[in-house]
């Protein structure tokens, strides 16, 4: 058991000096399936300190990355989310700039008669994939690379991420009023989910069923929760409904399916279920600042949480399959798997948001924090601090 | 395989086979909880026909004529919490999913700052 400061989940002068995460950490930015080819592009918008930028692919099959900003009046470069393009013209006046960022074209030149193209190049930055996905740095020259960002994860976890064969499926975006830090604690923490999820998981997870691996020593790693299927819930078998047994019989996602869920980890040796658990459901991977992966079979679910200000986050969720649908069934087993977790997710929100108006009140000015299930709450509030060069005594001082 | 019989499930496809999964969510959240058992009741008993049914088929081609019979039968999984675990339409203490954006792409992000 331990405790950490609320401040960093309800100071707004705190808020600002953790703006340098998003100029300072790799973020994730999309997926490089989705930049196969020259000219696609996808862009991230950083609301929180109000940067856009994309990522593109050259011609020489480079990936580059650079501020939505031309240099000629600052204008958008990139208006779309996604796309592809020969060349990035500015919406503004027309400016034309190549893949790799140089400027090409500048219509009626004659007007800027003493311009040096290459002192109007566009503005890089850094860009890097890990396990089939792009991820950003707004620093110029990073502290870490990226690899070294993810040291402590599983060899085979890079290589079963990268598989091209995951497919977007379908995926919701929602603003709550609470810190994105709050979005991320109840995600990957299994402590409250026999308590709060009784209507729709309906089953006891203990410390064993959601087991914490913390990545201490890593700079962008902060934990992995391991869930399991309770053995009390195997008496549930006998219990359930005819649409859940359906589910179950006609496919591998749904959360009852009595799988063989060490296929996954045969697939691609040390990625996922490392201790081939006949029980195994999921692994989830939190990557500093705001990244969840949930990973299971032929299932990848992605969350990321943004921030707006100290109490308003936006939260996205996105579900990946891989594996191809071999019929109608399959599909009915895999809606009933992504309803089952957007069920369980809709009872999280008003936990989080009261907790953070409770927090907001400074009444307790702490939160205590279980020594197994909750570690992964902890071990993320080190890893803030950490990347915000700040103490314990320090956060007390400036911040309380 | 010959076509089975259906046409008594007419009413409830008719009223429940939306297209669309985030319809078929907010048929059930704006439904009376009387009318999601009726269709409980009817579409459950029939799911393991339906499903053998279509499976003969494609997923990607199911004929058109029998895609509101497949819709029909994704939104029996939408009332199965409600009717065995709730006993409501909705559950109590939630952050309804209705409410939530449907993405159309990973990268489709809508900034709600103001």
């Amino acid at each position: 058991m331990n405790t950490i400061s609320n401040i960093p989940y309800i100071s707004d002068t705190f808020f600002e000096r953790e703006k340098r995460i998003w100029r300072t950490a790799w973020l994730v930015a999309g997926r490089e399936a989705n930049l196969d080819e020259a000219g696609k592009y996808i862009t991230l918008d950083l609301s929180a300190i109000n940067v856009s930028v994309f990522a593109v692919r050259d011609g020489s099959g480079k990936l580059n990355a650079f501020y939505n900003i031309c240099p000629h009046r600052n204008g958008r470069l990139v208006c779309d989310p996604q796309g592809q393009k020969t060349a990035i013209t500015c919406r503004y006046h027309g400016w034309t700039f190549q893949l790799d960022g140089k400027l090409r074209g500048i219509p009626e030149q004659q007007l800027f008669p003493d311009i040096n193209k290459n002192d109007h190049a566009l503005v890089p930055v850094s860009v890097d994939t890990w396990g089939g996905f792009v991820f950003v740095n707004l620093d110029s020259n990073p502290q870490y690379t990226l690899r070294e960002y993810m040291a402590g994860l599983p060899s085979g976890l890079e290589t079963y991420l990268a598989d091209p064969d995951w497919h977007w499926y379908t995926g919701y975006q929602k603003k709550f009023k609470a810190n994105w830090k709050d979005l991320l604690n109840i995600q990957h923490e299994g402590y409250h989910a026999s308590h709060v999820h009784k209507k729709t998981l309906g089953m006891y997870f203990t410390p064993e069923d959601c087991a914490n691996t913390l990545f201490e020593n890593s700079p962008g790693a902060c934990s992995r929760l391991t869930v399991q299927r309770p053995l009390a819930s195997e008496d549930l078998l006998s219990k359930m409904t005819v649409i859940q047994h359906l589910a179950m019989n006609h496919g591998t996602t749904s959360n009852w399916v009595d799988q063989d869920t060490s296929v996954a980890a045969k697939q691609v040796q040390d990625s996922v279920n490392l201790d081939g658990s006949n029980r195994w459901v999921f692994d989830c991977y939190t990557i500093f600042p705001n990244l969840l992966l949930f990973i299971g079979t032929d299932v990848l679910t992605i969350m990321i949480s943004w921030p707006h200000d100290a109490h308003q986050a936006e939260w996205e969720i996105d579900w990946f399959h891989k594996d191809k649908l071999q019929n109608f069934g399959n599909l009915f087993s895999r809606e009933h798997g992504r309803l089952a977790t957007r069920n369980a997710l809709t009872e999280d929100w008003p936990v989080v948001q009261w907790a953070h108006e409770n927090m907001r009140t400074g009444l307790i000015g702490k939160s205590t924090i279980g020594s197994e299930m909750e570690a992964t709450v902890s071990a993320h509030y080190r890893k803030l601090l950490r990347h915000l060069d700040l103490s314990e005594n320090e956060l007390q001082d400036e911040y309380a | 395989m010959n076509t089975p019989d259906f046409s008594d499930l007419k009413q409830f496809i008719d009223e429940w086979g939306y297209a669309d999964a985030h319809e078929r969510l907010k048929k059930r959240s704006n439904a009376e909880f009387s009318d999601i058992k009726k269709f409980y009741d009817a579409v459950v008993p029939r799911l393991e026909e339906i499903i053998g049914f279509l499976n003969q088929y494609p997923v990607d081609d199911i004929p058109e004529e029998f895609r509101p019979l497949a819709y029909t039968a994704l939104a029996a999984c939408e009332v199965d919490d409600p009717v065995n675990i709730w006993k409501s339409e909705e559950l109590t203490y939630q952050s309804n999913a209705k409410d939530w954006r449907v993405k159309k792409s990973f990268y489709d992000y809508v900034s709600e700052v103001t």
